[in-house]
């Protein structure tokens, strides 16, 4: 419609919608493919899944509605304050630090240094490899004989029982999170560095500031876009965990005794394991809800401190 | 505008309506489910002659992962050879997500004729009304259970109702570590050992062999929770199950029986030993002693132990007396939305009778439930493999008891499961587990039966 209005040829009014409704048409015939399967694959099961979340449904026999009675066990049921304790725990420690150490890591990706290409894919190879091969490899660094207990042992500190007990287990498997995750955020900080305009840094290093005061007050402010990015994907990303979870605790218990339960693990418990599917909808619509408050209140907060947003 | 707005709308609801569509079948199934019963293949025993072959669909786990050289596809094999009317469609699938997958065939109106099924699967699709009871099946063809052993039979029961036949079942023995014990200068475990025996035989089996502090040799292995609630006669609950019964003394006492093996006498590997080695590769390596484990074990543990001799005896008697093991079974079953039940009860005969079970047999797979065919083929099999004392599984059998079941087992289990990891590391005492495993258990036990 836009185009129409610039067109220096006079059109009659007719042949004018004609147009801009073929357009229309041929953009909808190029994004039907990905509405298809975000229709088949997303809304549907959206909708089915809120339809289940008020039955009582085993998959075997057919379901059954009970209204809000799964809403209401979210309040009596012994386990969910530990999985939504676990679950917040979880994020509180994963996200800061996840954030921390990759602003950290991609300014200093960002100098001049060699080897920089290896570097900068070393840090990405845990986010593409399959969490199985991670959990695998770090149940075996963090075991009694693993080589974090060894190296302890050698400096004269006692064997940490990293995963197996319930002190530990949990942030032991935070931490792995945060080590798989840290390389995407690197990439994204790297990214939003390089778009630091050097013109800008120069003029402030000609107004006399020193590097620090650079950062804090060109760098940082330039880059908050990214960060509002990484910490709303964050948050979204580990009220989710569930793949550390499942495949670190023993027997896949979400153990031991529930210490390392989080909401989408038990959530894929009372759907795959006890066959409660109505309560795990449930489940997972008041994970959603979660989400969409805290993303919202990130949203409307982004105003007070991200660069370009007022 | 207008219009293209339209354009979206309608082509959502076009692909929504199609999906629709293709789910819709899915809710009608579960109709007829109900009411087909037994009269299909009571009333029709006219003979099927030159008829068009009717197809059956099977799915099944068995033979497990291992899927000794496709014995269960030889199974069927042998069934179509000999009833050329009925035609298999045969599904094998891994264990692993066997379960989820066949609910949602249920859910989904696409579910097989026939599917081999664990003992906690069987019950809990009995008791949904998602099975064929073969009782009237099994009347009105004469068809003798005597050649199976009763308690294989007994596992499937559910009200009453017969909803499995048995296709093979397993128990535990005691393996020893035959090296191990002459390095002690101990006398071989045999099956009339008592419980403080093999607590004290254990505990001279302990062994931090390099002294650095932690135990490298251990005397036994903690079996599967479960057991030490069967071998004192506790239950988890009372028998119309209104009731979580674990904190009576009885419960109690067997599972700090269990608590005190790794806790007090430190005589099997703990959750942190196992994080780094399970007991399984710990007895193939020559770290423990005495390790209970059951006939699955045979084939692995022929080819890979080669540093040291092994047998096995019955488990202990356990701490009050009595001597339990763990009886564990797979059937076959008919789904109830099956069309097709005259054919699905022949080729359940025949894949659990005596024809079946000896192709399993053959190819090494637990133990047959058919007696002739476990007394005949099992010890003959074992022949030169270990343990040289095979009989010990037959023998098992005796005093051999199932898991407790109920429709929402597995939820239950890992109430009692968690409680009993909190007790193992010490941070609870038993009866205070107990106490909180029954508070969880009891408001389950009160929505099942209402």
């Amino acid at each position: 419609m836009a185009q129409a209005q610039i067109s220096h040829q006079p059109k009659t009014f007719l042949s004018r919608i004609r147009k801009s409704t073929q357009e229309a048409f041929w953009g909808y015939v190029f994004i039907l493919p990905a509405m298809l399967i975000i229709i088949a694959f997303k809304l549907v099961p959206l909708v089915v899944g809120l339809g289940i979340s008020f039955t009582d449904w085993n998959l075997l026999s057919s379901p059954e509605f009970i209204g809000l009675q799964n809403y209401a066990r979210l309040f009596t049921d012994p386990v969910s304050p530990i999985v939504f304790k676990n679950t917040f725990y979880y994020s509180l420690i994963s996200v800061p630090l996840n954030l921390l150490i990759s602003l950290g890591l991609a300014i200093a990706l960002n100098q001049k240094i060699k080897g920089l290409a290896f570097f900068r894919t070393a840090y990405y190879i845990p986010v593409v490899t399959a969490s199985v091969a991670v959990s695998a490899v770090w149940v075996w660094l963090l075991s009694d004989f693993g080589i974090i207990n060894q190296l302890l042992n050698a400096i004269g500190v006692a064997s940490v029982n990293f995963l197996q007990d319930p002190k530990y287990a949990l942030t032991s498997i935070t931490l792995v999170d945060v080590w798989k995750n840290l390389g995407f955020n690197v990439v994204i900080f790297l990214a939003a560095l390089q778009d630091v305009p050097d013109e800008l840094r120069d003029a402030a290093r000609v107004d006399g500031a020193n590097e620090r005061r650079i950062f804090r007050h060109v760098t940082l402010p330039l880059i908050t876009p990214s960060i509002f990015f990484t910490a709303v994907m964050g948050v979204i990303g580990s009220l989710q965990a569930f793949d550390l979870v499942f495949n670190m605790s023993l027997k896949h218990e979400g153990g031991p005794a529930r210490a390392t339960s989080t909401i989408g693990f038990y959530i894929w418990q009372n759907a795959f394991k006890y066959s409660k599917m109505g309560y795990a909808a449930a489940l997972s619509f008041a994970l959603m809800a979660i989400l969409l408050v805290l993303t919202i209140i990130q949203w409307k907060m982004r105003s007070k401190w991200v660069y370009g947003e007022k | 505008m207008k219009k293209s707005n339209l354009f979206v709308l309608l082509s959502a609801l076009l692909a929504l309506g199609m999906l629709l569509a293709a789910c819709a079948p899915a809710v009608k199934t579960e109709a007829p489910a109900a009411t087909t019963e037994a009269p299909a293949a009571a009333t029709t025993e006219a003979p099927t002659a030159a008829a068009e072959p009717v197809t059956i669909k099977v799915v099944s786990f068995l033979t497990y992962d291992e899927n000794k050289e496709g014995a269960e596809a030889a199974v069927v094999k042998a069934f179509e050879a000999a009833h050329p009317e009925i035609k298999v469609d045969f599904q094998l699938l891994p264990y692993a997500d066997y379960f989820t997958s066949l609910k949602t065939w249920v859910a989904g109106g696409t579910a097989p004729d026939v599917a081999s099924l664990d003992l906690s699967m069987l019950q809990e699709m009995a008791a949904s009304g998602s099975l064929v009871d073969l009782n009237p099946m099994i009347k009105s063809t004469g068809y003798d259970l005597s050649a199976y052993y009763q308690s294989t039979l007994d596992m499937f029961q559910n009200n009453g109702g017969q909803y499995g036949l048995p296709a093979s079942y397993s128990n535990v023995v005691m393996y020893y570590n035959k090296k191990l014990f002459d390095a002690a200068g101990l006398p071989y475990p045999d099956d009339k050992m008592d419980w403080t025996t093999f607590v004290d035989t254990a505990k001279k089996l302990t062994k931090d062999t390099n002294g650095d502090g932690t135990i490298e040799q251990f005397g036994t292995a903690k079996l599967w929770w479960p057991y030490y609630m069967l071998f004192v006669g506790a239950t988890p609950f009372n028998a119309d199950a209104t009731q979580c019964t674990l904190t009576d003394q009885k419960a109690i006492d067997g599972f700090q029986a269990m608590v005190d093996l790794v806790l007090k006498d430190k005589v099997a590997p703990s959750a942190k030993d196992l994080a780094a080695q399970d007991d399984w590769h710990m007895f193939e390596g020559g770290r423990i002693a005495m390790y209970p484990i059951g006939p699955w074990s045979i084939s692995e543990f022929n080819d890979v132990i080669k540093d040291f001799d092994w047998d096995a005896t019955t488990l202990p008697y356990g701490p009050t007396g009595e001597k339990v093991t763990f009886l564990f079974g797979n059937a076959y079953a008919m789904l109830s939305s099956s069309k097709q039940q005259e054919a699905a009860f022949t080729f359940m005969k025949f894949v659990t009778g005596a024809e079946g079970d000896q192709i399993r047999q053959d190819a090494g797979f637990e133990i047959a439930p058919i007696k002739s065919v476990a007394e005949g083929s099992f010890l003959k099999s074992m022949e030169g493999k270990k343990p040289a004392n095979a009989k010990v599984f037959l023998d098992s059998a005796e005093f051999a008891k199932s898991v407790p079941t109920h429709a929402r087992w597995s939820e239950i289990a890992d109430i009692i499961s968690g409680q009993l990891d909190s007790a193992l590391l010490g941070t609870i005492t038993v009866p205070d587990a107990m106490k909180a495993a029954c508070d969880a258990i009891n408001p389950i036990l009160a929505e099942t039966k209402k």
